[in-house]
């Protein structure tokens, strides 16, 4: 090899090392670089109200500068006279390496450049890469080590944030919660059922805009109760004017005023009623021998618990009834397919001498048995109130059983298409149509092609028949068309209540909480009324966020209508005693002087985290939605506005 | 002969240079090799120091050692410039016709000690001038060619003693080196006085003539120089202008002019000389930083401030040194 050649090979592979070394220091660099980064973010992140930067972001940051810093320090690739030059001073090789490199650039070959050239190979040659380039640790290791300790324990930090800010983030919270559920519920509802009429569907899409933006959006709580607050009354507006067409108005007050079986309640009621009889099984229809069962075994329970101490004859004689008093039980409720849990554990402990074991086995099979008899129940409830359904069709349009009322006429319409009526036949479609007319009336165009459908009915002609049926389309259909206009007035009202549930929500600042705030119109369920049922669950189901009780302490406080109930539980709950008046003045008529009631109060620790402004408008809208739903007594009415109008 | 055969004689008389020098001269190694690298490189040498340090002894033990001409000129207040050059005398020829006739002075030598040269007065000194640059000497309108080598070899006392005429700065500016001489070391002067005072007087022997330094003096030259090497000269040289963009804070506190362009060439060559004398074939940092100080510490002139500080040139230089970093372009960082 030459020695200029030797010269350059030593220097690259020298190059080439100190090159890569420079790269991993400029790796280090950059992570020191980004883990300054890190530090100060998450700095400002501690002091000032910025969002936090997800730790996937670091990482990623993390690994972006240290491949930029590797990259830029291995970019710049050094030329063979300054690794010369530097090797040189490294080495106090008295410039011999940079001369030879400057010399053999220079074209001319002299004696003096193959001196030079001579000289520096020599020395090139004793040049050792490794210990000249050594790969040692990067010198801002510490540096790292230090910043990724101080941003770690950084994160064990909590944010310094003003409790203003602490309140609004939490607003923002809610509210987003709050609308993303509103939206589901929504959303739900129309999935379950569709608009029928065009308005109807453009103000509940307006209403799911408006969740939508509200989503979305940072509002602040006055301008989400606000916005609220005013699409709240344009529903309640659309609903009312829907509501006070006259025939859905009839409807509405006819159903209101009848059965809650009628219309779509009664298909409804035959579900529930299947479910139960299904639940029952061979018990059905055997109260009696469920109520003989349960004073047998009850019987039995008091003899156990009064057994004389083990091991005398009088407590074997004692078992050994026992013993048959259970199998002659569990013998009859066999025979009557009655399955009774526990009952032969029971036996078998009572063999055993297992007292406990025993007590608890037949308590387990009380409890069977009190089931049972309470589906029993509420299986002849439901049979009383379909006992009550309307059977005619004057009836069930007095009633306002448009559902029934409309199967009844695609009856009659299946009946005057399917032949010739005999006279008999035809009086009685005709006795029945007469009698329909009148409570007619009251749904609008109803009455004239019901009159209509008399008059051709009567004739007795075939083609009459035909006609007679095409008008009692007509008014399956009229009545369809009321159905649905009360469903869509129903559906308004619902979506406004919710959005009332919602303004609830964000101004108590605690999660959304649907059907809180149901309307009679609603609660009352396709033209039926309130009433009790088999209990459930389902209405109470609460959404709270987390955090949605910060800011107060409710432990003084127990709210009935949380705790599990079933037919029976849904009874006057126990008051609150914190509630109990403690002093009456006056005594409550209606129309007389107003009561004055004084209360002790409930007594709510800590500070409230909501300003004086908004907790008295969110107690004037609820005072306000109590005394238009008639939940104040009338007497009370007047003092309440009254004393709820004066909140400044 | 091959450059190779005549580095390797230039270093073979460079050793016997020095060890015929140190027949005579005890100690002072930096001054003696100075003095050296400075006719190498054909430079003159000013030598300062205390009288009895050896300077007229240095001068003339080289004078003995080297196969040239030499003359010795003490300098004293009365000297005038033509006791230096020479003058024209009106002589009668054998033809009875009297003209002048220029009688060389003692300059018109290789090697001329000029002796306590701050004694003279400034224009005898500077009588001087046109023999050091122009190593040419113009008397009665006619120039005269000064005979190759030519070095001056001047001795002076400390400037600040009695009966001293500091040298004119173009003059100083025309010295390669100034060697300051010190005084001699314990184990020096035990050996000055053991070698003057008993047995015989040592013989130097001529070890060098004039056609072969010439021919070391081109040698020399052609000693090449990274381009790094000879931008530090430059830097350096640069750093000593004050009020410039490159000068160093010391340089505009305490300088009031810099070194010439001759401080540079001076610089270079006197390292390419060091850079023979080490056995190298190229000019290194080091050796311009060696030469530095003898190069610059006379062309540079304090102000009022270093004088009422008692800054020396010498401090000033070492601190430039220190300032200036050696190589400008250095690996990416």
């Amino acid at each position: 090899m030459e020695p200029m050649q030797a010269i350059e090979a030593a220097l690259t592979r020298i190059a080439r090392r100190h090159q890569i070394a420079k790269a991993f220091q400029g790796v280090a660099a950059g992570i020191l670089f980004a883990c300054g980064l890190v530090l100060l973010s998450e700095c400002v992140h501690k002091l000032a109200p910025v969002p936090t930067v997800p730790p996937g972001l670091y990482a990623a940051m993390l690994l972006l500068c240290a491949a930029a810093g590797g990259l830029r320090q291995a970019m710049k690739r050094p030329n063979l006279g300054q690794v010369a030059n530097w090797v040189d001073q490294e080495l106090n090789l008295q410039e011999r390496l940079s001369a030879a490199c400057e010399m053999s650039a220079r074209g001319a070959a002299n004696e003096w450049k193959s001196l030079v050239i001579r000289d520096a190979a020599v020395h090139a040659s004793t040049l050792n890469p490794q210990a000249l380039v050594p790969f040692r640790p990067p010198r801002t290791l510490p540096w790292i080590a230090l910043a990724s300790g101080l941003a770690l324990a950084l994160a064990f930090v909590p944010p310094i944030r003003s409790a203003a800010f602490r309140q609004k983030e939490q607003d923002t919270k809610v509210i987003a919660e709050t609308a993303k559920r509103f939206l589901e519920v929504t959303r739900k509802q129309i999935e379950q059922r569709h608009p029928a009429l065009e308005t109807t569907e453009k103000a509940i899409n307006e209403a799911l805009e408006f969740g939508q933006r509200l989503s979305e959006a940072r509002l602040t709580r006055g301008e989400a109760i606000k916005d609220l607050a005013s699409l709240t009354q344009k529903l309640d507006q659309e609903a009312q004017h829907l509501a006070d067409r006259p025939g859905v108005r009839s409807l509405e007050q006819a159903a209101r005023s009848s059965t809650p079986a009628s219309g779509k309640g009664a298909t409804d009621l035959q579900q529930r009623m299947q479910a139960l009889k299904e639940a029952l099984g061979a018990a059905e229809g055997k109260d009696k021998l469920l109520a003989k069962l349960k004073q047998d075994l009850e019987a039995v329970q008091k003899m156990a618990e009064k057994l004389p101490g083990a091991g005398s004859p009088e407590a074997a004689a004692a078992r050994e009834n026992l013993a048959k008093a259970l199998e002659n039980a569990a013998r009859e409720a066999a025979e009557a397919g009655i399955p009774l849990e526990g009952l032969d554990e029971a036996v078998a402990a009572l063999k055993n001498a297992q007292t406990d074991f025993f007590l608890r086995d037949i308590q387990g099979a009380l409890s069977s048995l009190d089931k049972l008899q309470q589906l029993a129940q509420s299986l002849q409830q439901l049979r009383q109130e379909q006992a009550k359904e309307a059977k005619t069709l004057p009836d069930q349009l007095k009633m306002g059983q448009a559902q029934a009322a409309k199967q009844r006429l695609e009856e009659m319409i299946r009946k005057l298409r399917s032949g010739p009526l005999s006279a008999p036949e035809r009086q009685e479609m005709i006795d029945e149509l007469q009698k329909s007319i009148a409570p007619a009336e009251q749904y609008e165009k109803l009455p004239e092609p019901l009159k209509k459908a008399l008059q051709r009915a009567g004739s007795g002609q075939p083609k009459d028949q035909e006609g007679a049926a095409q008008h009692l389309a007509e008014a399956a259909k009229e009545l369809d068309r009321l159905q649905q206009e009360l469903a869509d007035s129903d559906q308004i009202a619902g979506v406004a209540d919710l959005l009332r549930d919602a303004q609830e929500a964000i101004a108590a600042g605690r999660g959304f909480n649907e059907g809180k705030n149901e309307s009679r119109r609603a609660r009352a369920g396709q033209g039926g009324k309130p009433g009790r049922g088999v209990g459930t669950w389902a209405q109470d189901a609460r959404f709270e966020a987390p955090e949605s009780s910060e800011g107060w302490d409710n432990s003084g406080i127990t709210q009935q209508t949380l705790d599990p109930r079933s037919v029976e539980s849904e009874d006057a709950p126990e008051k609150n005693p914190n509630l109990a008046p403690t002093r009456v003045k006056g005594k409550m008529s209606p129309g007389g002087s107003m009561p004055s009631i004084t209360l002790k109060g409930v007594h709510i620790k800590g500070q409230s985290a909501v300003r004086f402004t908004e907790a008295a408008a969110t107690a004037q809208a609820e005072a306000q939605k109590a005394l238009n739903q008639d939940k104040v007594p009338r007497a009370y009415q007047d003092s309440v506005k009254t004393y709820f109008d004066d909140f400044k | 002969m091959t450059t190779e055969e005549q580095i390797a004689k230039f270093k073979t008389v460079w050793n016997d240079l020095r060890a015929e020098v140190g027949k005579i001269i005890v100690g002072h190694d930096d001054i003696v090799e100075g003095t050296l690298i400075a006719i190498f490189s054909g430079g003159h040498v000013l030598l300062e120091g205390v009288p009895g340090l050896g300077k007229t002894l240095l001068v003339r033990t080289l004078s003995e050692a080297l196969d040239l001409s030499f003359n010795r000129i003490q300098f004293t207040p009365d000297l005038m410039p033509s006791d230096i050059l020479g003058t024209n005398l009106v002589v009668e020829s054998p033809e009875g016709r009297r003209e002048f006739q220029f009688q060389r002075g003692p300059i018109f030598a290789h090697l001329l000690l000029a002796d306590e040269i701050n004694r003279a007065t400034p224009k005898t000194q500077s009588a001087m001038l046109e023999a050091m640059q122009e190593k040419s000497v113009t008397a009665g309108g006619e120039i005269r060619r000064l005979a190759e080598p030519f070095f001056v070899m001047a001795t002076q006392n400390p400037i600040d003693q009695e009966g001293t005429y500091p040298l004119p700065e173009a003059q100083l500016d025309r010295f390669f080196f100034k060697l300051v001489v010190g005084y001699p070391s314990a184990a020096d002067l035990t050996e000055v006085l053991n070698r003057t005072t008993e047995g015989d007087k040592p013989t130097v022997r001529r070890v060098l003539d004039g056609a072969t330094l010439m021919e070391f003096q081109k040698l020399v030259r052609g000693v090449p120089a990274p381009t790094p090497v000879k931008d530090y000269a430059v830097r350096l040289v640069l750093a000593t202008h004050p009020k410039t963009d490159t000068a160093q804070p010391i340089t505009d506190q305490y300088l009031r002019f810099g070194s010439s362009p001759r401080g540079a060439q001076s610089m270079l060559l006197a390292g390419k000389a060091r850079a023979l004398t080490q056995g190298r074939f190229n000019v290194s940092f080091e050796d311009i930083r060696s030469v530095a100080l003898p190069v610059l510490r006379h062309r540079l002139i304090l102000n009022f401030e270093a004088e009422a500080e008692a800054v020396t040139s010498d401090h000033i230089v070492r601190e430039i040194l220190k300032k200036v970093p050696k190589a400008a372009e250095a690996l990416p960082a």
